[in-house]
């Protein structure tokens, strides 16, 4: 079985990875006891169509960063390049950090409010794995990356569409009152 | 109970919500602001006595305030959103979260039986009851030694 952590092709049945020492115990247990619950366990992120990212420089003020959030109808923006993530910054930063002096740091550079090295997955990772890191780690938005490079950003928004694809007669993507 | 089941059964009440954290509709933008970043929350409702008025969000605050260049002097009446989508608390939760799906909302004021404001429901809250249904898919995870964060990322 492949290591769901690494890739790595372990023999069937490992407790643990041969290559990064993983716990593989768990991938024993019995599958989910429903479909979605396999689906969710074994379907890489790609099934949660992550969007494009809004990459900005660290250079960028405040006030610029600003306009792309409004601009790309986005909850957050990747400060750095493809090949670097340096950070994250959010409409809760804008909320908790330069709302209350927003006209004193709107010429300041992002990189001063953003949260740095954010957490990311690898676009291989089982959706399972993106819940828990959304749950547990209490992220709204998570960089997605394959081989490393920036290639989208998932959500709750995310989330919640891939319910409604799941359930479309109980949460339909069009309006409903 | 499976998950289908759980998206009729459980309500807004059983899956649980926010408790109001309002502000007078008469206010400034500032003090809903101020009343957000205290609290930490990402929404205040709007209210005159107990009735809703209106929703104010993180997202009011960037799109039409702060991408306006308006200051925060201005009143939280021009940048809220008035009449806004509701859920109720003894509404399935799959209703609400067709709403949120439908209308890209991701915070609800929560109306008691007699129409009163009494929190708001996150879109957080809402796909978070997936975990409880879920457990062993989520929560039985092996732990990836390479990355634990240092705090959240804001919420």
């Amino acid at each position: 079985m492949n290591c769901p952590y690494c890739g790595h092709q372990n023999f069937a049945g490992a407790d643990f990875c041969e290559s990064c020492a993983q716990d593989l115990t768990a991938l024993d247990k019995p599958m989910g006891q429903s479909m979605f619950e396999t689906t969710i366990m074994e379907s890489p992120l790609p099934r949660f169509r992550p969007r494009p990212p809004v990459l900005v420089s660290p250079e960028t003020t405040i006030a610029e960063t600003v306009v792309e959030l409004c601009g790309h109808r986005v909850g957050c923006v990747l400060v750095g390049s493809e090949e670097k993530v340096e950070g994250i910054f959010s409409e809760r930063d804008v909320l908790l950090r330069v709302a209350h002096r927003y006209e004193e740091v709107a010429s300041e550079p992002v990189s001063a409010f953003m949260t740095p090295d954010p957490e990311h997955l690898e676009m291989s990772t089982p959706i399972a794995y993106a819940l828990n890191r959304m749950f547990v780690g209490d992220f709204r938005h998570l960089p997605v990356t394959e081989e490393g490079r920036l290639v989208g950003v998932i959500s709750l928004r995310d989330v919640l569409g891939f319910l409604s694809d799941w359930y479309p007669d109980l949460i339909p993507a069009e309006s409903v009152q | 109970m499976d998950l289908r089941e759980a998206l009729e059964k459980e309500t807004v009440a059983t899956v649980g919500y926010r408790e109001l954290v309002s502000v007078e509709a008469s206010a400034k933008v500032r003090d809903a602001v101020e009343v957000m970043q205290r609290e930490k929350v990402g929404c205040v409702i709007a209210v005159e006595g107990d009735e809703l008025r209106g929703i104010f969000t993180e997202r009011d605050l960037i799109v039409r305030v702060l991408g306006k260049q308006q200051g925060l002097d201005g009143d939280l009446r021009d940048a809220m959103t008035p009449e806004p989508v509701v859920a109720r608390v003894d509404e399935p939760i799959h209703l609400v979260l067709a709403r949120m799906r439908g209308k890209g909302l991701r915070h609800l004021p929560v109306l008691d039986a007699n129409g009163r404001p009494v929190g708001t429901i996150s879109i957080k809250r809402a796909v978070h009851f997936l975990s409880a249904h879920l457990p062993q898919a989520i929560y039985n995870l092996p732990p990836d030694p390479d990355r634990f964060p240092a705090r959240a990322e804001g919420g």
